[in-house]
């Protein structure tokens, strides 16, 4: 699935370290989910969403995982 | 908002109790110095390999049960394997088996399966994490030659 995580995190100014801490998951997982590794389950991504400001929809589109 | 779980009261309920277990069997005959210490081997990896990776992180759990699978299935593979080739090299097996004499019993335990899955398990699971954590480098040289080949691309 493809996604707009590294390009709001970086808009947002945060490293992923940090970013990781806000969604209580490791920085590999954010890393995984930018480099399209790994899909996130539905809550988390709810979270991703919310943290963001935006819908899952605007977030995440279709495609294959790496 | 960070998603909530019980995981972690899982996580250390498991391994205290599995703990718990070992220690109240040392009287019997499942008790470590009987095996020679594989219990407690096996336990201590067991808890290494539960704590490696951060409470809730659902990257981390998936890719421990992922790992967990493919040790058991590649230790349970690897003993049938070696057992198979042992006896058919070993002649002794062989002639025991001419002469319809049982075969001799097996020092293959339980723990030794355990300990295989636990190392097979444990280094998969680093292995996949230091994938994740890395950086997708740009694909460059002969590696995007063939790269641009496979995916048009």
């Amino acid at each position: 699935m493809k996604n707009r995580v590294r390009e709001l995190r970086t808009a947002k100014g945060w490293s992923q370290g940090e970013l990781a801490e806000r969604l209580g998951v490791s920085r590999q997982t954010v890393n995984a989910i930018e480099t399209e590794r790994y899909d996130p389950s539905l809550p988390l991504a709810f979270v991703i969403a919310a943290l963001f400001g935006q819908r899952i929809e605007d977030l995440f589109e279709p495609g294959e995982t790496k | 908002m960070k998603p909530t779980t019980a995981e972690p009261c899982y996580s250390y309920l498991v391994t205290v109790s599995s703990w718990l277990l070992v220690l109240l069997s040392l009287p019997s005959q499942l008790s470590p110095e009987r095996t020679g210490g594989a219990g407690f081997i096996a336990l201590g990896l067991a808890t290494s390999f539960l704590h490696s990776y951060q409470r809730g992180d659902e990257r981390g759990r998936s890719l421990q049960l992922k790992a967990l699978a493919a040790g058991f299935y590649s230790s349970v593979m690897g003993f049938l394997f070696g057992s198979m080739m042992v006896r058919t090299l070993d002649t002794e097996t062989v002639m025991r088996d001419l002469r319809h004499e049982p075969p001799l019993p097996s020092s293959l335990g339980i723990w030794d399966i355990t300990i295989m899955t636990l190392v097979v398990a444990q280094l998969l699971f680093w292995f996949w994490r230091y994938r994740d954590a890395r950086e997708t480098a740009p694909v460059t040289g002969w590696r995007r030659v063939v790269q641009m080949c496979l995916t048009g691309r």
